[in-house]
């Protein structure tokens, strides 16, 4: 196309596309790039950078904790069909406004609007001995099952999950609400009136002409589980016990800022980048061609 | 083909790329200019500097000197001694969080960016010396003083190498303490469930467990979250096992982690658990939170350090009680103790007034502040003279341990990243996720690749 443009329109377009270009450059490029590079590196953050090839990903490669880390972030993203679905199908019984979706509607976003870090510290609170959730299972003569929950990856990363999908469900159902309304009634109408019930109409009508949506919600649901669990993670269990619940992200931190081995953190980086968008590559391909 | 196959992926990748990578890795773009910035302590010392005002930061126990406590009553005391001092001067504290991943991780930040204070109050040892390359070299301003180096008693972990050599050896921070740990009871209630006297073995320590339970109460409070009190039940443990020089050798390596003499007291401790003898939180509870079971009287003892005595009289007044802890075994040096001294006063080469700063840390570690230091918070001090003057019998028992020290505790010299990967595999084998034996292998591997 770019050879129909005539030199005054190839400049114009150079010039309003510069402001993006410039930011990301500076925001995302060069930030990547420097991990890249130092990753490459021996460099404790303080004293020179020395060049070590692919030594930190040889090292990676025999790293048990790095490797329990990421086994836990794939547990972790067990939670995204979930995160997809949930939902979907909330934001759906509030568009077709059923009985009570004003209530729905005006109390979903809550969780979402509450610090991940708060939402850490109520849910240390809820599972630990003397917490909620021991208490209600008292309560209701339940005691037998009353249980230290985060003193076991068994139980403590289940229960971390579904803190997350909890979390996450307000803002997911919000993405997909924009998303609904956007639909043109038209369609959902046709289908009604060919017979179709309210779970034909999601199911082969509103679900795939959210296929942009849904991948939005995956892209940043599969993000979550590799890239944002630092704060749930380090507020509930601190990575404990050992190392059982630690994530990757907890693993570069703890790399970098304890140990010191910016470089060694800055492969690790690298890497989880790299998992991350292989996964949400692959799952947004495959979501694509499911729902054509 | 090209076409289509770019659409397909292009829009997704965008997304992906830039979400993960900004999310990800922006913490991690830095600059490798910053040079190690030691200082030799050339240079002449000005034993008399203008008045100004100085930042300090506190770490180790005194992180927790919020308004009130006695880490803090302490530390405005000697603000208020400095500042009469230098007329005119004033001093800013700030708190290093308490917990020691987050200490490290401020402290790392730090030094990078050199945004430091002009004094730190730090842990000793191995968490002083992995800093050196970034602190102050103090040998001209001790020597610029003279005899402040003979009143001050536990110099060898504020040095490099761990040794002092009589003050020869290149000093980088002044210690105001000696830290150890005691076990702590309630008088009353080991009376009240039959136990007659604290334990001095193992074997009582579980028999007086076992009474406890029977009366109702919680034998010992455990905060094991950051495998604190799992390290410093085992740090003393190792008294009754290693020999003299032994944790030297485990610092160097030539005795490992999985050496029979740092697994048997380790696989001891984790009997408490197996027999319900500690708080049925103890792994997943904060250290300092669990003294809250022995204050409220639902535990009968705790293994505590002696800065935490002022607020245990306050709590228990006379029901209060100290003794050894028990020993473990039967090895060479199991009457000895163990400890060490628990903080020392750094300042950052590029602090931007080191005269001023030392003259801070004189004031703050003399007998005065050593003496301070034992009635307000109960820890001895280093300072000698002020050591001759306790009178309190529960800071008397502590210092007593102090004359009788046979080994420095083990995560006070190794270094600090990898004490703090120790204390995970001492948390995990006393929760019963991970034998102590794998526990100890894991620290030896990880000691291989601590600097990859």
């Amino acid at each position: 196309m770019l050879h129909r443009l005539g030199r005054t329109e190839w400049l114009w377009g150079l010039i309003f596309a510069l402001p993006a270009v410039v930011l990301i450059a500076l925001f995302v490029a060069y930030p990547v790039g420097t991990v890249v590079y130092y990753g490459f590196t021996r460099w404790n953050g303080l004293s020179p950078a020395e060049w070590v090839g692919i030594h930190n990903y040889r090292v990676l490669l025999d790293d048990k904790v790095f490797r329990q880390a990421l086994k836990n972030n794939f547990l972790f993203a067990l939670s995204v069909p979930i995160q997809m679905t949930l939902p979907l199908l909330l934001a759906y019984l509030i568009h077709v406004r059923i009985t009570g979706w004003s209530f729905f509607r005006a109390t979903f976003f809550i969780p979402a609007t509450i610090a991940t870090v708060v939402v850490g510290i109520v849910a240390y609170s809820t599972f630990q001995v003397s917490g909620a959730l021991n208490s209600l299972l008292g309560a209701v003569g339940l005691d037998s099952l009353q249980h230290d929950w985060l003193s076991s990856s068994h139980t403590s990363i289940p229960l971390i999950l579904f803190v997350v999908v909890w979390a996450n469900f307000g803002y997911n159902v919000l993405i997909y609400l924009a998303g609904m309304s956007a639909l043109d009634p038209a369609l959902e109408e046709a289908a009604r009136m060919d017979g179709a019930n309210p779970w034909r109409i999601l199911i082969s009508v509103v679900a795939p002409n959210l296929r942009r949506v849904m991948e939005l919600v995956l892209v940043t649901s599969t993000v979550t589980a590799f890239a944002y669990m630092f704060t749930y993670i380090y507020v509930i269990t601190n990575g404990g016990p050992g190392f059982d619940t630690n994530v990757a992200e907890f693993q570069i931190y703890y790399q970098w800022f304890t140990n010191g081995n910016a470089g060694y953190a800055c492969a690790m980086a690298t890497l989880l980048l790299a998992i991350t968008t292989l996964l949400g590559l692959v799952q947004i391909r495959v979501l694509t061609r499911r729902m054509g | 083909m090209r076409s289509s196959l770019f659409t397909g992926w292009r829009r997704p990748l965008a997304l992906v790329a830039a979400t993960v990578a900004v999310a990800a890795l922006a913490g991690c773009g830095g600059s490798s200019s910053s040079s190690g910035d030691s200082s030799s302590g050339g240079g002449s010392v000005n034993t008399k500097p203008a008045s100004g005002t100085i930042d300090v930061w506190l770490a180790g126990l005194f992180a927790t000197a919020t308004p009130g406590t006695a880490y803090r009553d302490w530390i405005d005391a000697q603000d208020k001694r400095f500042e009469e001092a230098y007329p005119g001067s004033k001093v800013n504290i700030t708190l290093l969080p308490a917990n020691n991943d987050q200490f490290s991780a401020k402290l790392q930040a730090a030094f990078t960016s050199g945004q430091v204070p002009d004094v730190m109050l730090i842990y000793s040892g191995g968490y002083t010396t992995p800093y050196i390359p970034s602190l102050l070299e103090l040998n001209k301003y001790v020597d610029a003083n003279s005899g402040m180096y003979d009143s001050i008693s536990n110099w060898d972990l504020s040095c490099a190498d761990l040794d002092c050599q009589d003050g020869n050896g290149k000093i980088y921070g002044v210690p105001i303490d000696f830290g150890s740990y005691g076990l702590f009871y309630n008088k009353s209630m080991l009376s009240h469930a039959g136990v007659s006297a604290p334990p001095t073995t193992f074997d009582e320590l579980l028999a007086a467990c076992d009474k406890l339970k029977a009366d109702g109460v919680i034998p010992i409070a455990y905060g094991d979250r950051d495998g604190y009190s799992t390290d410093n039940w085992v740090t003393w443990a190792y008294a009754s096992y290693f020999d003299t020089g032994d944790v030297a050798k485990v610092n160097d390596g030539s005795l490992k982690y999985t050496d029979p003499k740092l697994v048997q007291p380790l696989e001891q401790l984790t009997e408490l658990k197996k027999h319900d003898c500690v708080n049925s939180d103890a792994s997943t509870r904060e250290n300092a939170s669990a003294n809250s079971y022995f204050t409220s009287k639902k535990a009968a003892m705790v293994q505590m350090y002696p800065f935490i005595i002022a607020d245990f009289e306050k709590a228990l007044g006379k029901d209060l009680g100290v003794t050894r802890l028990p020993t473990f075994s039967d090895g060479p040096l199991a009457d000895k103790a163990a400890g060490n001294s628990f903080h020392n006063w750094v300042i950052p080469a590029k602090a931007k007034n080191p005269d001023l700063a030392f003259a801070y840390v004189k004031i703050a570690s003399d007998e005065q502040a050593g003496a301070d230091l034992a009635s307000m918070v109960g820890s001895p001090p280093a300072n000698k003279q002020a050591l001759d003057g306790i009178s309190d019998p529960n800071v008397k028992f502590f210092a007593g341990l102090g004359s009788d020290a046979g080994i420095p505790l083990l995560d006070s010299v190794i270094p600090v990243n990898l004490a703090l990967y120790y204390y995970k595999q001492l948390q995990a084998a006393f929760a019963g996720t991970t034998s102590p034996q794998d526990a100890m292998q894991n620290v030896d591997d990880e000691r291989q690749q601590l600097n990859p």
